[in-house]
């Protein structure tokens, strides 16, 4: 496996530094490090904290054929590289004794050390380095409207009417609804 | 956790929140967005709740929008404030005139998902044509007014959180600068509200709507260079390969609708 631009051990930048103090300092003991696929859907790959050094200095391997719109399988292994710069304490599993923070990883192709094109991070930094050309920096702010709403009442939304007669509704508790991210939540221990 | 909620209130749909971010730089907005959402579901899941960022998940009432505002800036200063109407500058104007030209083919990266064209329905506050306003929340961006120069910025109006957020907003900002490269006008603000235009009147103001569905969005998509372009070969292969395949699989279903509709009727 060629891959020039992975760093030797050792080699961290100040700002990796600080990440690494910082995962000290916090107690933090897991790593979610976050990165998106085509469909934007969310995984993560958990890492002990103390793999930190490891995944700035030499990233962490994952089976890109694996993910959404990624790549076929001979051609798979991919390379994460986390952004110190996105380093953030995840609050609602962090209590000073243990702790969970998320890096954000752009995707290297390990086949030719340079960023995977299908990474849609790569993607937003190409439009924003072509907004630099123009002497360009962009700003930007959404304001997201979730539906929070207790389980039952959005499940009564489907019992509604007959036609379950026909073609059950889908059974099983409402994790099982096919939404990514929750599960992928639930599968690496984000509950306690 | 890194990054500032600007906001947070009720919407006009019942157990609907509204929780609005600080400006930051897009990449940064791009990953918090990411993390956001399973962040949300991560501690709703605690309470026991299910948050959705379904787009529209119950039918009839308001659905969830993505609302995304924007500025550029160039050397520290806000290159959408202007002297010109609404404070906005030629740079904003052209800009906002790129996103216009290019809308319907970011809509498919925007509004990504089947249930997307759901909300994208006249009525429910979201914005269905291809238009931009001061003040009327139907067209597709608005012009929010701002206190100072630096909050000068456009807000579209038309994304919505199923979107991956990297690709929505590389789309969003390809456009624009495609139509500062072309140097492209604006068309006027329409400060009437749409919803109320009858056919004629649409006509009578040249106003395009969005596509109707995820099939004609991806078709828009695919034959739209300066989209496809930014989202590079991989990326726009792969999307609308996937996009395709879900908007086939939702053509040959029958929906409950249909069953509710027809079962008993024949």
């Amino acid at each position: 496996m060629t891959d020039d631009n992975a760093k030797p051990d050792g080699g961290l930048t100040a700002e990796e530094q600080a990440v690494v103090d910082e995962i000290d300092e916090n107690n933090i003991d897991f790593l979610r490090l976050q990165f998106t696929d085509i469909l934007g859907v969310v995984k993560n790959v958990s890492v002990p904290a103390d793999q930190a050094e490891k995944a700035f200095t030499e990233g962490i391997y994952f089976d890109g054929s694996s993910i959404n719109g990624f790549v076929r399988i001979q051609e798979s292994d991919m390379r994460l590289k986390p952004d110190p710069e996105t380093f953030a304490i995840l609050p609602w599993r962090s209590d000073g004794e243990s702790g969970a923070a998320r890096l954000i990883c752009d995707v290297i192709n390990t086949s030719t050390g340079e960023p995977f094109e299908g990474d849609p991070r790569y993607v937003l930094k190409q439009a924003l380095e072509k907004a630099d050309e123009h002497g360009y920096e962009v700003n930007m702010a959404p304001g997201v409207l979730p539906v929070r709403d207790g389980r039952r009442r959005l499940r009564d939304h489907r019992v509604r009417g007959p036609r379950w007669l026909l073609r059950p509704r889908p059974e099983g508790p409402p994790e099982r609804r096919p939404s990514g991210d929750h599960l992928h939540a639930r599968g690496d221990g984000l509950r306690h | 956790m890194g990054f500032d909620i600007e906001a947070s209130h009720h919407e006009v749909a019942e157990g609907q929140y509204e929780i609005n971010f600080e400006y930051d730089d897009a990449l940064t907005t791009a990953d918090n967005v990411a993390t956001f959402r399973f962040v949300v579901r991560a501690v709703a899941a605690q309470h026991d709740l299910h948050a959705t960022f379904m787009p529209k998940p119950v039918p009839k009432i308001n659905g969830s929008g993505m609302h995304t505002h924007m500025s550029l800036f160039e050397d520290g200063e806000n290159a959408f404030h202007g002297d010109g109407d609404f404070d906005l500058s030629e740079t904003a104007l052209s800009y906002l005139a790129g996103v216009l030209d290019h809308a319907q083919a970011i809509t498919a990266v925007t509004n990504p998902t089947v249930n997307s064209y759901k909300r994208l329905v006249p009525g429910y506050e979201a914005p269905v044509y291809v238009a931009w306003s001061d003040r009327n929340r139907s067209a597709l961006i608005r012009k929010p007014a701002a206190r100072v120069p630096a909050a000068t910025r456009i807000e579209a109006r038309f994304p919505d959180p199923s979107c991956n957020p990297y690709l929505g907003f590389a789309s969003l900002i390809n456009a624009g600068l495609d139509g500062i490269e072309r140097d492209l006008d604006a068309p006027d603000p329409i400060r009437e509200n749409i919803y109320d235009f009858d056919d004629e009147q649409i006509a009578e103001y040249g106003i395009e709507t969005l596509p109707k569905n995820l099939g004609d969005a991806v078709e828009a998509l695919e034959a739209d260079e300066v989209v496809l372009d930014g989202l590079g070969e991989h990326v726009a292969e792969k999307f609308i390969e996937a996009k395709n395949q879900e908007f086939t699989e939702y053509l040959v279903d029958v929906s409950e609708w249909e069953l509710d509709r027809y079962l008993e009727t024949f």
